[in-house]
């Protein structure tokens, strides 16, 4: 069996932690928290350490088992199958979310003209061909192109760092102080609790197991860094009245940036990390799904590649008809959804307890 | 005995060139066959004859003991018989199943010459010949080991090629070696005329547009593959070696790069990585701004560009295929072209179709820029393979420029990326070094560290990691 | 290998290159003008020729400019395309003119269109025109007259601080913080006639006719009021850090001056106990010395540094006290910075801020400057007197 390094555990980290703050979780930074985001933003990587610490302690159980098998060995095939389609079925709502909020974005800034049908079905095409090809290629073309992401990320980041007005910040925690802590839960669970699809890669399948704390954590606390780095570059530059007018205003904000003095007029290049990482966590997604449905044949696991593909793009086009609904949609439901992870988390723990203790008993 | 003879004799028609000769010794005939084309004449007449004028008691192991030939063999098959026949061997039928085939082959093949294409300022200067003993030689010169290790095949129905696997026993990975062996071991076809057929044999050719096997015209470039524990193929009749398995890297390796220091060969290294980015992506980035992403170009440079296409009167996409169409039939009449009328040909053929075309107003001044500095940039590769692979990518990046603009050129990175990710050769990713990370090779390849840092080999490849201990005592 | 080709084909099929555009089939649109009358956007685009940068033959004009009208700005834009053969390109838009008529009636609903159209990028410069066809005046050495415009802006507020440069995106936050008010800059055509438009306006070594730009527009509650004067535009640079360099120029003696250029502008804006606090520092060269002020004599220099420091804050007091005299309106951004700085002050005093507490809340300025050169003269020159 083919090994995977820990740096492409650590690069699907970093790609699955900051994708998400485009668009989803800024939008629901600055309609939740408004000029205290920041506070939020830090405050929603303290509270990600819980999920962290229960995926450390997951991967732990019975290490060579991917995380359906897990389910499976933990409660039984059929309960096992019930709770895996749950976990999918949860994760879907991530993926349109995920594939809505990056076609919206390719289609309302770079191709107007192009039905969101064409655009959605070539990148779906994509991500249908590099699911199929299996957990090894996902990761290691995940890292490939993080050294990309992360060129750009730096980009970002170090150009805008000079426009920020630290007055754009203040007043400090006078207004809409009462939202910070709920906010900073609904990025939480939106960022970190969907992590739970790193549990794919069994523990063992690493070249050095060893290290897979540890590559998790440093995953975590980059993602972390370059996210805070992003809202801080979105709000300090532009400023709390311009950043809730535009819909990305994380992308209006690249319209600043200046690189060597003559480099300008190049948000459309920089913007492509979000596109890649999108990519990457839909991939991880549909991969997670196909192995939840779990069949051993290869053809046919093909096939259902294909098939949650598709039906990820109807059940995107029957939801999202306009962006009201999706605005909607992202501010007031997707949360509540994608906090519905904690409760396989949990049960997971629980299960996992007892059957230790078992063990210990006899 | 007269039976082979006369199956000899009907089996090529009566051919003049087999010559039958009969020697009597005492009571004993013994009857000599041999190939007059391939043979050498004073051969036979030195060693066979006048070795065989000295024996006085015919029996089979007195032959073999006195016979003055420094190379023989003992037959037994009609079969053998015939092969060796054909090789160039003098047959002595001694009696009923005890046949010796004496080595007197004519020396058909040139002598050690120059590379031809592979260019070098430094280094060694000799190449590998058609003639795979010779061949073998070159390399068992440089490697004076027992642990050189050559397995021999006789390939093809009609063409009865010898082919040699060569590796260093301690080196190499032994799962590769067995890989290899049943992989030629498999082939079975009418003939092998070159070491085209046997790589395409070997290699997966439509999975993978980019070259798995190296091919190598200087036995320098092999010694340095087999100690870091790859192996070659030889055949005979072919001045070219394959080395197999090559991942990506390898084609940004140069023979020169051994002779220079290590902060300058990373310069040119990592020139050759952005050659490798602009001859696969300048035109469909071309295509991409210029059709999809004009905001990215600061006005004044818009403005000139667009001046430059106002009248041509063809897409971008069009322009960009005619202009890359043309190069290509440039390089292919150069090929075909004798040396002394090529370079001549094609440079006015190109000076004066360009300055044509731009004037005519078919192409703007600024895509004859843009395909001038793809092909030259295509042009450091030296493996044809290689530059095809290129070619085929080149023009799905042009596609998704076409379709997407710059998000189309990321679509089709990510799927080029996907493809070299997911291609492994003999249990070696074709990234190997970058993807999967390899410590070992990572510190030869985009950046070369100095050569007694060098400490390993890459594990994928060889069970004896550590290479080079240079320096380690002073620690 | 067939459900392979059915999937290339598929793709193709799918993609009709919408948005594909070649570059001669649109029209780079550098800049634009709106006015407004009766009720009706009137706007001039102006478009660059791309033949025109080829200089070897003589191909009109370096730009032109369309006219359009509508009673919203897309229709204005729309009915563009009735004369142009070409397709309207705005991402490579410079400059925003927007005429004093329609600012003098309300510049906020324009903000609109520009924000939500994806195509322009809105890092756009905007300016008020004092008169109408300020686009289609030609321009000598920068032959397109938007970036020529644009780079006059850039030097003049780099060595004179007179003007400044208003990206939209700035202009639509201080139209969108309700704690703000607008200032733009403004431009103005001088001598203009139908000769300007041509190209012979800039074939002659004296031109005629040239834009030229003005000092700037203050607004309240999205209303043009009227523009600063060059004291007031300056001050107002120099409080908001906005001036790369400046000239101070001051009468030592009846008729004689004594000329300083300020570089290393840097002003702090504070605010306690409900007090703005303004602390301008600077350093310069003195350049021009007509008096005799032995400028290597420490003691003489000391009392220069302090003389022009006094000069200067008294300019800055009375440019702010004017302002808030005649116009009333809080350009500064106080109100903002007290909003930002002391929330507590700010829910007293935010209803009643234009009924006095503007006009009367006590400001104290400090300037300080040194001097770091004197050029290449030693001492004062001018002995004999």
């Amino acid at each position: 069996m083919k090994k995977i390094s820990y740096l492409e555990i650590t690069s699907l980290v970093i790609i699955q932690t900051v994708t998400t703050f485009f668009g989803i979780s800024v939008s629901i930074l600055k309609e939740g928290s408004g000029i205290n985001s920041w506070l939020s933003a830090l405050l929603s990587y303290v509270i990600g350490i819980i999920p962290l610490i229960m995926i450390i302690y997951i991967s732990n159980y019975k290490k060579d088992l991917k995380l359906n098998d897990k389910i499976n060995n933990l409660f039984g095939k059929k309960i096992g199958f019930c709770i895996n389609i749950l976990l999918s079925l949860l994760l879907v709502s991530l993926a349109i979310t995920l594939l809505y909020n990056i076609n919206n974005f390719i289609l309302s800034q770079f191709l107007y003209r192009t039905p969101f049908i064409v655009s959605c079905s070539l990148f779906m095409l994509l991500i249908i061909y590099n699911a199929n090809k299996g957990i090894n290629v996902i990761s290691k073309v995940a890292m490939l192109l993080l050294i990309l992401n992360i060129f750009l990320y730096t980009i970002n980041i170090s150009s805008l760092v000079q426009y920020i007005d630290i007055s754009n910040f203040y007043p400090l925690l006078k207004v809409n102080t009462n939202n910070i802590i709920p906010t900073a839960i609904k990025i939480s669970s939106i960022n970190y609790l969907p992590l739970i699809t790193i549990l794919v890669i069994p523990k063992d399948k690493l070249t050095t197991p060893k290290k897979y704390n540890k590559s998790l954590i440093i995953g975590y606390i980059i993602g972390a860094i370059i996210s805070f780095g992003l809202v801080i570059t979105t709000f300090g530059v532009l400023g709390i009245d311009l950043v809730n007018t535009f819909e990305y205003s994380e992308y209006i904000v690249l319209r600043k940036v200046k690189l060597l003095g003559f480099l300008e007029r190049i948000e459309n290049i920089i913007s492509l990390q979000w596109i890649i990482g999108s990519y990457i966590y839909l991939t991880v997604l549909v991969y997670t799904m196909t192995k939840s449905i779990s069949i051993k044949s290869k053809k046919i696991n093909t096939w259902i590649t294909t098939i949650i593909g598709i039906s990820l793009i109807v059940i995107t086009l029957l939801i999202f008809k306009d962006n009201t609904i999706f605005d909607n949609y992202i501010r007031n439901i997707f949360p509540y959804i994608i906090s519905g992870i904690t409760l396989i988390y949990i049960l997971l723990i629980i299960k996992i307890f007892i059957s230790k203790t078992n063990l210990s008993k006899t | 005995m007269n039976k082979i003879i006369n199956k000899i004799k009907n089996e090529t028609n009566n051919l003049d060139n087999v010559i039958y000769r009969k020697k009597r010794i005492l009571y004993k005939d013994l009857h000599i066959i041999y190939i007059d084309a391939l043979i050498a004449s004073d051969k036979i007449s030195d060693f066979v004859l006048r070795s065989l004028n000295r024996i006085h008691i015919p029996t089979y192991k007195n032959i073999i003991n006195k016979i003055a030939n420094f190379k023989y063999k003992e037959l037994t098959t009609y079969d053998e018989i015939i092969y060796y026949l054909n090789s160039g061997f003098t047959i002595l039928l001694v009696s009923k199943n005890k046949y010796i085939a004496l080595e007197t082959r004519r020396d058909l093949s040139r002598g050690v010459s120059t590379p031809i294409t592979e260019n070098t300022s430094r280094g060694p200067l000799d190449a590998f010949t058609e003639n795979i003993e010779m061949n073998i030689g070159l390399i068992k010169r440089r490697i004076k080991s027992n642990d050189l290790w050559i397995k021999k095949y006789v390939l093809g129905k009609y063409t009865q090629t010898s082919a040699g696997l060569i590796y260093i026993k301690s080196i190499a990975n032994k799962d590769l070696v067995e890989k290899v062996d049943t992989l030629i071991k498999n082939i079975d076809i009418d003939g092998i005329i070159g070491t085209g057929t046997i790589r395409n044999l070997i290699e997966k050719e439509n999975k993978n547009f980019f070259p798995n096997i190296l091919s190598a015209e200087k036995p320098y470039t092999a010694i340095k593959y087999l100690l870091q524990g790859n192996v070659i193929i030889m055949i005979d009749n072919d001045p070219f070696v394959l080395i197999l398995p090559s991942t990506l890297n390898d084609y940004f390796i140069s023979e020169e790069d051994d002779y220079n220091k290590s902060i300058s060969v990373s310069v040119t290294r990592i020139v050759r990585y952005i050659t490798f980015a602009i001859t696969l992506l300048t035109p469909g980035i071309y295509i991409a701004i210029t059709t999809y992403n004009q905001e990215i170009l600061p006005t004044q440079l818009l403005t000139s560009i667009a001046a430059q296409r106002e009248n041509v009167p063809f897409s971008t996409f069009v322009e960009a295929l005619l202009m890359i169409l043309s190069f290509e039939i440039l390089r292919e009449s150069d090929l075909k072209l004798p040396s002394f009328a090529s370079s001549a040909i094609s440079i006015v053929g190109a000076l004066i179709l360009g300055e044509a075309a731009v004037s005519a107003g078919i192409v703007s001044p600024i895509m004859i820029i843009v395909v001038a500095i793809t092909s030259i940039s295509s042009l450091i590769f030296v493996e044809p393979q290689f530059t095809n692979a290129l070619r085929i990518y080149r023009i799905g990046f042009m596609i998704g420029g076409v379709i997407f603009g710059i998000y189309g050129i990321l679509l089709m990175a990510i799927l080029l990326l996907i493809n070299l990710v997911s291609y492994d050769f003999l249990g070696i990713p074709y990234l190997s070094p970058f993807a999967p990370p390899i410590t070992a090779d990572l510190k030869d390849s985009i950046i070369k560290f100095p050569t007694i840092k060098l400490k390993k080999r890459n594990h994928l490849l060889s069970n004896n990691i550590t290479k080079n201990i240079t320096g380690d005592e002073y620690d | 290998m067939i459900k392979k080709i059915l999937l290339i084909l598929i793709i193709f099929l799918l993609t009709g290159c919408y948005d594909h555009k070649e570059l001669n089939t649109i029209a780079i649109m550098t800049a634009t003008e709106i006015n407004k009358i009766n009720n009706e956007y009137i706007i001039n685009v102006q478009v660059v020729n791309p033949q025109s940068s080829d200089k070897t033959v003589n191909v009109g004009s370096p730009f032109f400019v369309y006219e359009g009208k509508g009673i919203t700005l897309h229709e204005a834009y729309r009915n563009i395309k009735t004369q142009s053969s070409r397709f309207l390109y705005p991402n490579h838009m410079q400059l925003l003119i927007v005429n004093e008529k329609l600012a003098k009636e309300d510049i906020s609903e324009i903000i609109d269109f520009y924000l939500r159209i994806p195509d322009t990028r809105t890092e756009f410069n905007v300016l008020i025109g004092k008169s109408d066809n300020i686009l289609n005046i030609t321009t000598p050495i920068d032959d397109i007259s938007a970036i020529s415009i644009l780079e006059t802006m850039r030097t003049n507020n780099k060595y004179l601080g007179i003007t400044n440069l208003v990206t939209f995106n700035d202009f639509a936050n201080m139209n969108l913080n309700k704690n703000l008010e607008i200032i733009l800059p403004s431009i103005e055509t001088v001598d203009y006639t139908e000769e300007s438009t041509t190209i012979e306006n800039t074939e002659k070594t004296e031109i005629k006719s040239l834009y030229k730009l003005g000092n700037l527009a203050i607004f309240k509650d999205n209303k043009l009021l009227d523009y600063l004067d060059k004291d007031e535009s300056i001050t107002y640079n120099l409080i908001k850090n906005k001036v790369a360099s400046i000239l101070i120029t001051k009468e030592c003696e009846k008729d004689k001056y004594i000329t300083a250029e300020a570089t290393e502008i840097k002003s702090e804006i504070s605010t306690k106990n409900k007090e703005i606090n303004i602390n301008v520092k600077m350093s310069g060269n003195i350049n021009e010395n007509m008096c005799n002020i032995k400028l290597n004599n420490e003691k003489e220099l000391k009392k220069l540094e302090k003389e022009l420091s006094k000069y200067i804050k008294d300019k800055i007091e009375t440019s702010i006290n004017n302002i808030r005299k005649n116009y009333n309106s809080d350009i500064f951004g106080f109100l903002d910075l007290i909003y930002k700085k002391d929330y507590k002050t700010y829910k007293e005093i935010k209803d009643t801020w234009y009924d006095g507490e503007f006009q009367n809340i006590k400001i104290n300025i400090k300037s300080s400057i040194d001097i770091i050169g004197k050029g290449n003269v030693q001492e004062g020159n001018n002995e004999k007197n």
